[in-house]
């Protein structure tokens, strides 16, 4: 029997009784970083990258039962070694390598190999099987250097806080929010954050993450404008869903960006209806996939979450190697 | 990002179709043709994977590279051509590349081609090329349409604004969207107004495929495809077809059913929605 197999709750390594990024509850596990769609509520016991402690409390309960480990230490589980390695997607996020009696399988969990100056750099970890996710895997998606991104998104702000109109960049409140921040130029003006990003920003600083001063929102743009703050100059970061509420109607007549991989193709720009889209994105892209599947050396590759099919198919056809898809029936179209 | 890539004036030698295109980059790049066809899929048109899966620009060159290599074009072989279009398309940004593919493909047509129409319907050209100096709004193109209604004008004279559409949908259930207007008919002189060689042959077939009248619009049997070139076609939309134009010539009746333009292959032709980023 493999080391791991995919079951109706996720990737489980029977030998550890260890699921990996599990659907629903089970007894033990381990989660590769804080987003909703690895981190579900019910388990009854968490195993996670001490970075990701904070987070998975402010989202899950203060009280649920929580075991940490840095990244390159490692715990032994009915003579299964679990090692966790830095993944590069947010901060907290964590590829897995499981090695028993010589056989070693690395989960990657969503990850991107190059360093975005927020959260730790990937590193590649040789095994024989990899399971690699594949939000991004078709040639189409490839990423340009992010100091050009934040150049342009700098200068949309700058442009519109010299029309005097407030600027709102969506972002997820997890990793994509504070990699914004990070480098956002203050010469423009105030960076406001709305409440959900606020409470990451807060857990994450205490965790020594430093991505600037910004401004908490919680208790709503209307106070803040109450309170004397000249919002139109500034840029305000929220969450998608931000929009669908009243929380933002006291900026007025805003300039509205998204920030995601997707916004690579133009039939995207028609997604929540945004003036500009920017292509910044915390997953892999087509060259960083097939640069990590390289560096594995991994013989076999199971491939997920995403186009998994088309990824799987290049890597066999091309690549040589065996490679299969094993498909999360939860998975949808997401950054997160 | 560099600056906008000013295509006034260039004319293709030769049409290069966008499977030929296709077939050389998957070529250069090493990528199978099945890669490049699930990237169409998502991408939604087949020029804009192309443009895509180029990832970011490499090397530079200049308009004289391009002239001249359009006037050597001839003597090259199939596998120098390749090589030329690829470099070309590598040191581009995905915008750049999308409206160079489609002015390869004769679907977009530049400055040299517009100061003919110039000439004979008042466009003014100069108007494309300051926009092509500045933020591209609109572009001019090329289209193969099929006449789908027409709308009788004034009582003294015989006049009909034409609506063409293009083609949308899979093979199996296509459907044409109306997409250009243009007048064509006769003046109180009764000469042509339009200038289209054979439009009184044309008033003479609407005349006699009138169907049915759809407020003050009357169909026709929708089998003649024409030429157009329009001009300052921009997104817009308030028109289902997603864009509109300043200005139709109907350029000839080719009396040819076969063959209607795609309405994504003038979308292709178009900047971008907004102002999106390219593939960073």
């Amino acid at each position: 029997m493999a080391l791991v197999t995919y079951t109706e709750l996720g990737f489980y390594c029977a030998q550890a009784d260890l699921y990996i990024d599990p659907l629903r509850r089970v007894a033990k596990a381990l989660v590769t970083h804080a987003h909703s769609d690895h981190a579900r509520p019910g388990m009854q016991h968490y195993l996670c990258h001490s970075d990701s402690v904070g987070i998975l409390k402010l989202r899950l309960g203060q009280r649920i039962s929580l075991q940490s480990m840095g990244y390159g230490e490692s715990i032994w589980m009915n003579g299964v070694e679990v090692t966790l390695f830095p993944a590069g997607h947010v901060p907290g996020s964590a590829q897995v390598r499981l090695s028993y009696r010589g056989e070693v399988w690395v989960i990657t969990g969503d990850y991107k190999t190059v360093g975005d100056g927020l959260s730790p750099a990937w590193v590649s970890v040789r095994c024989h099987h990899l399971v690699t996710e594949s939000t991004f895997a078709l040639p189409i998606f490839q990423w340009r250097d992010q100091q050009l991104v934040f150049d342009e998104i700098n200068a949309w702000w700058r442009g519109n806080a010299a029309a005097g109109r407030p600027s709102v960049l969506l972002g997820y409140s997890l990793g994509k929010a504070q990699r914004i921040l990070k480098y956002l130029d203050r010469s423009v003006g105030e960076v406001v954050c709305h409440g959900a990003i606020s409470a990451s920003n807060r857990v994450l600083e205490s965790a020594g993450f430093d991505f600037g001063p910004w401004v908490d929102a919680t208790e709503g743009l209307s106070g803040l404008r109450a309170g004397g703050r000249v919002l139109d100059g500034s840029l305000v970061v929220c969450p998608p869903n931000a929009l669908r509420s009243a929380w933002i109607t006291p900026l007025g007549n805003y300039a509205l960006a998204n920030c995601s991989g997707w916004m690579a193709v133009s039939k995207s720009g028609d997604w929540g209806g945004v003036d500009k889209g920017f292509v910044l994105s915390d997953h892999a892209d087509w060259p960083q996939l097939l640069e990590a599947v390289r560096a594995s050396g991994a013989e076999h590759v199971h491939v997920t979450h995403g186009f998994s099919e088309t990824l799987s198919r290049y890597l066999r056809e091309t690549m040589g190697l065996d490679a299969d898809v094993v498909e999360q029936a939860m998975w949808e179209r997401t950054e997160e | 990002m560099r600056t906008k890539f000013n295509f006034i004036g260039l004319e293709a030698p030769q049409k290069v179709s966008m499977g030929k295109l296709k077939l050389w980059l998957s070529e250069s790049l090493g990528m199978p043709m099945w890669l490049i066809a699930e990237s169409q899929r998502f991408a939604g048109s087949l020029n804009e994977a192309l443009a895509l899966v180029l990832g970011a620009p490499e090397g530079e060159v200049s308009r004289l590279y391009i002239e001249q290599g359009f006037a050597q074009w001839g003597g090259w072989t199939d596998g120098e051509q390749r090589a030329w279009v690829f470099r070309v398309l590598v040191s581009m940004e995905v915008e750049d590349r999308r409206r160079f593919m489609a002015l390869l493909n004769g679907r977009l047509v530049t400055g040299s081609a517009l100061a003919g129409m110039a000439g004979r319907d008042g466009a003014a050209s100069s108007g494309t090329e300051t926009e092509m100096a500045e933020n591209i709004a609109s572009v001019s193109v090329k289209v193969r349409a099929v006449l789908l209604y027409v709308r009788p004008m004034g009582r003294s004279v015989l006049q009909y604004e034409l609506t063409f559409g293009l083609r949308t949908g899979e093979e199996s259930e296509v459907t044409y969207v109306g997409c250009f207007k243009a007048v064509v008919g006769t003046d109180e002189a009764g000469v042509a107004i339009h200038g289209l060689t054979d439009e009184l042959s044309l008033l003479e077939w609407i005349g006699s495929n009138l169907g049915e009248r759809i407020g003050p619009i009357r169909g026709v049997r929708v089998s003649e495809v024409f030429e157009l070139h329009c001009d300052g076609v921009q997104w817009s939309k308030r028109h289902k077809a997603g864009f509109k134009a300043e200005r139709v010539r109907v350029v000839s009746w080719l009396r040819d059913t076969a063959g209607v333009s795609g309405l994504w292959e003038v979308r292709d032709c178009l900047p971008r929605p907004k102002d999106f980023g390219q593939s960073g």
